[in-house]
């Protein structure tokens, strides 16, 4: 089946429009930041463990690299928060300790869960096992503790099945809202490439091959303009940032209506199609 | 974009645990191992709604820093990166008959301060025009798409088990939704099935949520995981991904009418079919009548020849451009319709390019309620109906 495309993908800045990635907003949860109480050694613990960053990535070179190609201000908070760590969204005052029971799946693949604790506790990424007091006394207040389910996916034949062990943040009862809760998918924005947004570009590559001239229109987001073949020795210009803006709403509606990362790389489609008509 | 263009998939290692977590967050991250024995994440666990968005930030910026840093285009979902690259004529890095602005180590080289952790098994060794990319095998240079061998074998498995385990038994929730997603997925690659799916979703739906019942699954879901059984058992199946260019606008325009039938213009000529009294059955509606119109036209386009094309078609029904362009409905008499609409187009490689036209302007609708045009317009051409439409149509001249 031929994947219908763009309007017209004869023209190679078509190309760089549906490969160009789409800027994103993300907004700052800063103020709404409820900080836990200065560490206090008569009753609080382990100040090492709640106050640990573990993250592979080089913030220094992040912020060289963003300054240099003048991208910061796409990205404001991204340096921050990976020398402090990315908040989880609007978090409101934890005022109880709440202890959400696993899955359980949990009893029934035991061993392959305490296998996985042991290993993420030798990464870093996770630390313990603790109390309940001990837990309070290092994160200096209540905590929730949201239930481990396990998912097992078969394989192709011969192959064992995967075991995926995972939170189940999205668990709630009736007195206690889960964690999922309180964070706004709206204030998330993701960008995907989809299998859509590939088949646009890999069926482009055979229009391209019949034609010669291939011209980069800039990857700067400010100044450079993209530039549409309307008809036959017609041309205009669009600025990229009206494009861009363009195609975030198109692709804001379409998140909105179909609330599915498939669909995303459709938007690139219509978003050909509106400016042809334009 | 010249001949010659390839493409690198990289993955980066435990993507969402790489995104460290506030610590005045933190409280929101306890898990417990055994009884009383709690531990605190540091990073970003995968359920967490905020994990694709934070995690993403990092790896968006990424890709933005190395478009700037001249490697591009670079594709991202999630963890997985396809990174491509085409022919420069002053290009340091040769492959074949090309040279290239980078090769791997060289791409990697221009970001490497970042520390991104690339997973060491994951992704390609080199650039190459044959790449697998979000589950699937891209193939640059014949512009195809398809499944990857291995996965092939998976999805066939989880298709041929959930028949043995529950053509005869009942099945719980989870793992219809397992194989109803799984299908989905792959309907990217099979376009054809994507009218066999609304048997699992229909039967997922009857559940209402309960994830603890059982439940016999419907003859029609088991009929459809036995087309998804053959499709799948082929090997080497894949789609020819061709840009359509313009859409074919060959003036086409459908329309019905529970009163008397259905009416269709192709070029200016007009074929009008009506219908007996016994098409009413429940689920049958206008809805139906307007899905069946847009199918007649399949069958007037191959009788024509027409293939490797967009082609446009006029209704008035919204419903009908709905599940026509989605290639489902949850209605069992829409859906046989699509499947057979699709099973000719997309050995044709048509597509169908809806466009809304209000019931007034539609040149259509008196054919459809039994105002024929001339006789001279009258398109000549008969063909077989399916099984389902021939004993209650009849054609009109």
């Amino acid at each position: 089946m031929p994947y219908p495309g763009l309007a017209d993908p004869k023209t190679p800045e078509a190309f760089l429009l549906t490969s160009k990635p789409q800027s994103l907003l993300y907004p700052s949860f800063t103020s709404s930041i409820i900080p836990r109480p200065t560490f206090d050694a008569n009753i609080h613990a382990y100040p090492d463990v709640f106050d640990r960053i573990v993250t592979p990535y080089d913030a220094n070179a992040f912020a060289f690299f963003l300054d240099k190609h003048t991208l910061s201000l796409s990205y404001p908070l991204l340096v921050s928060n990976l020398r402090n760590g990315f908040p989880l969204g609007p978090m409101p005052n934890l005022l109880v300790t709440s202890v959400l029971p696993n899955h359980p799946t949990v009893m029934e693949h035991q061993s392959e869960v305490d296998e996985y604790l042991e290993k993420e506790v030798v990464a870093r990424r996770i630390s313990g096992p603790f109390s309940r007091e001990t837990m309070e006394q290092i994160l200096r207040g209540p905590f929730q503790s949201s239930p481990l389910i396990v998912a097992v996916q078969p394989q192709a034949p011969g192959e064992p099945d995967k075991i995926r062990i995972c939170r189940h943040l999205s668990k709630s009862t009736r007195i206690t809202p889960s964690v999922n809760s309180f964070i706004p998918k709206h204030y998330f924005p993701t960008r995907f490439d989809t299998a859509s947004r590939v088949a646009d570009i890999v069926s482009f590559l055979s229009s391209f091959q019949r034609n010669a001239s291939f011209a980069d229109p800039g990857h700067s987001n400010e100044g450079s303009f993209f530039i549409h073949q309307a008809g036959e020795g017609s041309f205009f210009a669009l600025p990229w940032t009206k494009v861009l803006s363009l195609s975030t709403r198109l692709a804001e509606v379409l998140s909105l209506r179909m609330h599915s990362h498939m669909c995303q790389g459709s938007f690139l489609a219509l978003l050909s199609s509106r400016i042809h008509r334009s | 974009m010249p001949p010659g263009t390839q493409a690198c998939t990289l993955d980066i290692e435990k993507f969402h645990r790489t995104c460290a977590v506030l610590p005045d967050h933190k409280p929101w991250l306890v898990l417990q191992g055994h009884k009383d024995q709690f531990y605190v994440d540091h990073v970003h666990p995968f359920g967490a709604s905020c994990a694709s968005s934070n995690a993403g930030m990092i790896a968006n910026a990424m890709v933005d820093i190395w478009i700037a840093e001249g490697v591009k285009p670079i594709l991202k979902y999630e963890d997985d990166l396809n990174i491509m690259r085409y022919p420069v004529p002053d290009g340091q890095f040769k492959d074949g008959q090309y040279t290239y602005a980078y090769d791997r180590p060289e791409m990697l080289r221009r970001i490497e301060p970042l520390k991104i952790p690339w997973h060491p098994e994951k992704g390609d060794p080199y650039f190459s025009s044959l790449s697998i990319f979000i589950g699937m095998l891209w193939d640059l240079e014949n512009h195809r798409v398809s499944l990857p061998e291995q996965k092939r074998q998976k999805y066939l498995r989880r298709v041929s088990e959930f028949i043995s385990n529950f053509e005869r038994g009942r099945c719980q929730l989870r793992d219809v939704e397992r194989i109803h997603g799984s299908l989905c997925y792959i309907s990217f690659i099979f376009r054809a099935g994507r009218s066999h799916l609304p048997s699992l979703s229909n039967f997922a739906a009857s559940f209402k949520g309960d994830e603890f019942i059982h439940r016999f699954p419907s003859r029609s879901l088991i009929t459809d995981l036995k087309w998804w059984l053959k499709e799948l058992t082929v090997m080497n199946f894949y789609r020819q991904l061709i840009p359509c260019g313009d859409p074919l606008d060959l003036g086409i325009y459908v329309d019905a009418s529970t009163s008397w039938g259905i009416g269709i213009i192709v070029e200016g000529e007009w074929l009008a079919l009506k219908h007996k009294p016994e098409w009413k059955l429940p689920g049958r509606d206008i809805g139906w009548l307007e899905t069946v119109a847009a199918e007649l036209v399949v069958y007037i386009l191959e009788a024509r020849d027409i293939h490797d094309s967009t082609v446009i078609i006029h209704s008035d029904n919204q419903g009908t451009i709905g599940s026509m362009t989605k290639g489902r409905s949850p209605n069992p008499h829409i859906n046989l319709s699509i499947q057979r609409t699709y099973s000719v187009l997309c050995p044709n490689f048509i597509t169908f390019d809806f466009k809304y036209i209000p019931s007034e302007e539609n040149p259509a609708d008196p054919l459809s309620r039994g105002e024929l045009g001339p006789p001279q317009d009258r398109m000549n051409l008969f063909f077989q109906l399916p099984p389902e439409l021939e004993p209650i149509f009849v054609y009109a001249d």
